[in-house]
């Protein structure tokens, strides 16, 4: 339409496109302001605290980097940073596998008019909150929990399995039961998205079921797959509660050490420096893996 | 469509994974023990009394 009137009438046409554009941003400048303040405000002053030093029970403000230095030195880091990935990445790779086949069954499988029951199915357990959730695996899991207290009545075992609760096994399948739904919605919506008729072209040209699942259904889904690795792997790496419940406060993660740095040794700046240092750390590799999988990502025409 | 029943029955084993923290809130909330954990103890339908004193009273002073 624009085009057509430029066509038409020039000059005035490329002002009132002007105009347009000018109308629209003026429409979006108060949310956009809101966000950006939202969402800018907590990350600068985090930023700001950590080029600043700690003066035990105060904050002196000096430019230095010696913050960053000692994060970069510690093998404490290290470790904490290493296993939070870890972890991250066994949530994300469980929480997805897992998630996949049901995706595939809500969006192939079910009857159209079934589809919103199911989806509503799935999202029913989330409405209780977090740490609700997290706590009960706790119950679950625990020494005197579901499951060791049915498996002794049922004479299976004498004594309660100690290997349940407090390592990374329980607070991988804590996570990947607390994230499900962010992995399900993004591959049903990328498996709703597939052109049906593509599959049965596969089918039609002599592909087998599996092959065209390969070939078709799968790179088709892989942009609501990278949605939820990313959606997962994200949070997963920040969790505080899970570690400080499920693991037992033994096994902490990055957030339970930016949290020991903020409130238990009182050193603002440096628990700005690990935030922002891992924060760092998961930008690197999201965008990693987005372009590792840059070819599934590209927009059809 | 086949391998149609497998998936429905992988569906249906999630979401029992999904429900399985749920499904034990009510089973906790008329436990009568202090501690949430196996074997229960016997049905109730008011809190405990070490509860209704120290949390009450803390939950109502922060609400003024």
């Amino acid at each position: 339409m624009h085009h057509k009137r430029a066509g038409i009438d020039g000059g005035t046409g490329m002002a009132s496109a002007e105009s347009q554009s000018r109308q629209g941003l003026t429409l979006i400048a108060p949310p956009l302001v809101y966000a950006v303040l939202i969402m800018a405000a907590p990350l600068l002053t985090i930023l700001a605290y950590s080029f600043l030093t700690d003066g035990y029970l105060t904050v002196i403000r000096e430019f230095t980097l010696a913050n960053y230095r000692a994060v970069w030195a510690d093998p404490i880091f290290h470790k904490i940073m290493l296993r939070s990935l870890g972890v991250a990445a066994l949530v994300t790779l469980a929480t997805v596998v897992l998630a996949f086949p049901v995706a595939y069954f809500l969006s192939f499988v079910v009857d159209p008019r079934r589809k919103s029951m199911w989806l509503f199915l799935i999202t029913i357990p989330f409405w209780t909150s977090y740490l609700i959730r997290v706590f009960l695996w706790k119950v679950i899991l625990g020494y005197n929990g579901v499951v060791n207290s049915g498996l002794k009545s049922l004479g299976i075992i004498e004594q309660p399995l100690s290997f349940l609760l407090y390592n990374v096994n329980s607070m991988v399948m804590t996570l990947a039961h607390a994230y499900a739904p962010f992995a399900i919605l993004p591959i049903y919506i990328a498996l709703e998205k597939i052109d049906r008729s593509l599959l049965e072209a596969g089918r039609d040209l002599g592909e087998s079921r599996a092959m065209t699942f390969w070939r078709v259904t799968l790179p088709l889904a892989m942009p609501g797959v990278v949605a939820a690795a990313l959606i997962v792997f994200i949070p997963t790496i920040g969790d505080y509660v899970t570690p400080a419940l499920i693991g037992g406060g033994k096994i902490p993660m990055i957030a339970n050490m930016i949290q020991s740095q903020m409130l238990d040794q009182d050193n603002r700046p440096m628990g700005s420096a690990l935030a922002v240092t891992a924060m760092l750390i998961v930008a690197v590799l999201s965008l990693l893996f987005v372009a590792l999988n840059r070819r599934f990502l590209k927009v059809r025409q | 469509m086949k391998g149609g029943a497998g998936l429905r029955l992988y569906a249906l084993v999630y979401l029992l994974f999904l429900y399985a923290p749920i499904l034990l809130l009510p089973v906790f909330a008329f436990n009568s023990g202090t501690i949430i954990a196996f074997p229960l103890k016997g049905f109730t339908t008011s809190g405990s009394p070490r509860c209704s004193r120290t949390h009450r009273c803390a939950m109502l002073c922060s609400t003024r």
